[in-house]
């Protein structure tokens, strides 16, 4: 009896929506005027949103108009259609809602459709003058501030409607949500592969909005992750921050529930536990953007069955591993591997990781007779997004042993130089080219006469390293490299009777090291 | 600007220091005997053939060889020759005048019948018995070797063995033969630089002329 109820009110729950009469006239506009850029993602935007209105919603389908590139007259036309069957469709006492909403090249008079114009009152006045009972109007536009009116503000505390209940009644009014102020751009974003703000709203209505976890996203949570994403997400941009803007003019008992992506149909959910900045890729690491979300508490977000390749990012390190969504069941992601630092920085993650490292090995001899050379060196890098910049100093020691003189050479050598980084599973691969000087010292014992020697000279080495990524930042290191320096030797016997002869021995180095980075 | 700086430092690093040396290195010489061979005996040619430095010892206890020797190849004379010593003489090999040591050496070259690597003598450089044979000897030149140089060892060859003991230094010092004058009864040295070229004549030639100028004693 109990476990009839509860379905009973499921369905009854999950019907509320559509029992509402939602219409929708969804508008991408890629193309304004001529001497405007084209936008790449305005159309995808409307198809996006609208995808979501339908799978959790409570829009049908035949009530969502979406429009790619109209113009003025055709947006007329379907607005008015859509009104009017919203005057046949709906009794005037019944619960409906008409949501517009707009996503293209505008200025603060009016929308730019294909290089005609349709004025923002005109869109307004049509829109608020419907007989929906409900009447939102969303506008991603450049200077769409204007439709609310306001100007240049930060954005407001967080406003406080009724809590949405399962036995609410629609508000009535209307309101109107845009995507900057009337001074400011809206911007689209690569990364995204879509604007910033409707691709927050999208995030928001799929469950990352729900603060009170009641699996209901309303219009009051779905626009405050929106304008608070929109802001941080946009405040490092070449266009600048933007901050979305509302005006409300709502009466009622309870807020405007926009979707209930808990009782969507066939959807499944993912369940985000723990804080940080969600990534997921339909397919694979290189699939189209599903979803972007900033979680700061414990989110269920909604999404089509299928694998996904997610990524959690914190300020220090970026999580990876795949996930799949399964139709009406919720996953929660398994262990996902550690990206770390220098990889980190290689993905785009992170602008500079640096590190630390000690290295010991040895190298050919550069003078014939000398044992090959014990060497320790301290390193220090620079981890950039495309390369790594190094800087080493090296101590070098050989000895020779002869049956009347003893000698010992040592070499102190600064170097500097640049590598190019690949990360191949556990193990990142670099190859660079590096300059620098040595100081070479030659000392002698024996009781012939034999005065010290010392040289500067100029060193040129390729070096290919392999990094192992052990725990935390630690890694281990095995680098060579191949190079040669300048030296001048004397040949035949010494003093005034020798002769200088300029040289360019071969040196080649191997070393093991182990290092930290940050 | 920074072209200039650059090429400085290229400068710089190019051409700050001295020149390495490798493991052949054997020291610097102390001194470096250069000259010419004139001829020497004809002796057994597939035998080493070796100049080097022969230190008298006025008591009689024997010539003592330096073991640097300097091989002598192939029997086309007049031909050049250089002599590279690192190491003193050592101390046995010295004339120990109580107050003073001083080496008197003669250059000369040896054909090393023995193969030891050093000339094994009995008796003295003319001697034509085994093992080691004395081919070619310098005239006019001796080495002196003084590892001090105090006031009295130059009290003691002024007026003697050295026309200029006022020249001696510590260390190898090149000396000229002289020879004496109808007063005086034996040659006497003069100390020259030591790059001074040196001439080495076969033992026939030196016997023929009586040893030239080295009747030192």
């Amino acid at each position: 009896m109990k476990a009839a109820l509860v379905a009973l009110a499921l369905c009854l729950s999950c019907s509320a929506l559509a029992q509402e009469g939602r219409y929708a006239l969804m508008i991408g506009a890629n193309q304004g005027d001529a001497i405007e850029p084209r936008l790449r993602y305005a159309v995808e935007d409307a198809r996006r949103l609208s995808s979501v209105l339908t799978s959790m919603g409570g829009f049908l389908p035949e009530n969502v108009v979406v429009l790619q590139e109209p113009t003025p007259d055709r947006v007329r036309d379907a607005l008015a259609r859509l009104n009017a069957r919203l005057r046949s469709e709906q009794p005037r006492t019944s619960s409906s809602v008409l949501m517009v909403f707009y996503s293209g090249h505008a200025d603060a008079l009016a929308l730019h459709l294909g290089g005609a114009h349709l004025p923002w009152t005109e869109l307004k006045n049509l829109t608020i003058g419907s007989s929906a009972a409900m009447r939102l109007l969303v506008i991603d536009a450049c200077r769409s501030g204007v439709a609310t009116r306001v100007k240049g503000t930060a954005l407001e505390a967080p406003f406080a409607l009724p809590e949405a209940s399962s036995a609410q009644t629609l508000p009535e009014g209307f309101a109107i949500l845009s995507s900057a102020t009337a001074q400011e751009s809206a911007q689209e974003s690569d990364a995204l592969q879509g604007s910033f703000f409707t691709h927050h709203l999208i995030a928001a209505l799929r469950g990352t909005a729900d603060s009170n976890d009641d699996g209901q996203i309303t219009l009051a949570e779905a626009y405050q992750y929106t304008a608070d994403r929109t802001v941080a997400s946009t405040a490092a941009t070449l266009g600048g921050v933007q901050h979305p803007t509302y005006l409300f003019e709502l009466k009622g008992r309870s807020g405007l529930v926009l979707t209930r992506p808990g009782d969507a149909r066939g959807l499944g959910a993912l369940r985000l536990q723990t804080p940080g900045q969600y990534f997921l890729r339909a397919g694979g690491p290189q699939g189209a953007l599903a979803l972007e979300a900033n979680v700061s508490k414990r989110r269920t977000v909604h999404l089509r069955p299928g694998r996904y390749f997610l990524q959690r990012r914190t300020p220090r390190r970026l999580y990876e591993g795949e996930v799949e969504i399964i139709e009406g069941k919720t996953r929660t992601p398994g262990a996902l591997a550690a990206v770390e630092y220098a990889r980190l920085v290689r993905k785009g993650g992170q602008k500079l990781a640096l590190s630390a490292s000690v290295w010991g090995g040895t190298s050919l001899p550069i003078l014939s007779g000398f044992s090959p050379p014990w060497e320790v060196a301290l390193a220090m890098a620079m981890h950039l997004r495309f390369l790594t910049i190094d800087a080493r100093v090296d101590y070098q020691r050989a000895s020779l042993n002869g049956e009347r003189l003893s000698a010992r050479l040592q070499t102190v050598s600064i170097q500097a130089g640049a590598r190019a980084a690949y990360d191949l599973g556990p193990v990142a691969l670099s190859a660079g080219l590096r300059v620098g000087g040595a100081w070479i010292h030659q000392s002698f014992q024996t009781d012939r006469i034999a005065p010290a020697r010392s040289r500067l000279v100029p060193m040129f080495l390729g070096v290919i390293r392999a990094d192992f990524s052990i725990y935390d930042g630690w890694f281990l290191g095995l680098e060579g490299q191949l190079g040669t320096l300048y030296i001048r030797r004397s040949a035949g016997l010494s003093g005034d009777q020798a002769s200088s002869q300029a040289d360019t021995p071969l040196l080649g180095r191997l070393a093991l090291g182990v290092g930290k980075q940050w | 600007m920074k072209t200039k700086y650059i090429g400085a430092l290229a400068l710089l690093l190019l051409a700050c220091g001295d020149d390495l040396v490798d493991g052949d290195y054997a020291g610097e010489p102390r001194i470096v005997l250069n000259g010419q061979i004139q001829e020497l005996n004809d002796g057994d040619p597939s035998l080493d053939r070796y100049l080097t430095i022969v230190w008298e010892k006025a008591s009689g206890d024997g010539d003592i060889s330096t073991p640097q020797l300097a091989p002598i190849a192939g029997a086309n004379f007049p031909a050049g020759f250089t002599l590279a010593l690192f190491d003193p003489p050592q101390r046995s090999a010295l004339n120990d005048y109580g107050d003073a040591l001083l080496g008197l050496g003669y250059i000369a070259v040896f054909n090393d019948s023995d193969q030891d690597g050093t000339i094994s003598m009995s008796g003295s450089l003319d001697s034509d018995t085994a093992p080691d044979l004395v081919e070619g000897l310098a005239t006019s030149n001796i080495l002196l070797y003084a590892p001090v140089v105090s006031p009295e060892l130059q009290d003691r060859l002024r007026g003697g063995l050295l026309l200029n003991p006022e020249a001696l230094e510590p260390g190898f010092n090149l000396t000229q033969a002289v020879c004496a004058s109808a007063q005086e009864d034996f040659d006497r040295l003069r100390i020259i630089p030591n790059d001074a070229p040196i001439t080495i004549e076969s033992m026939e030639t030196v016997l023929a002329n009586n040893y030239g100028c080295l009747n030192l004693f």
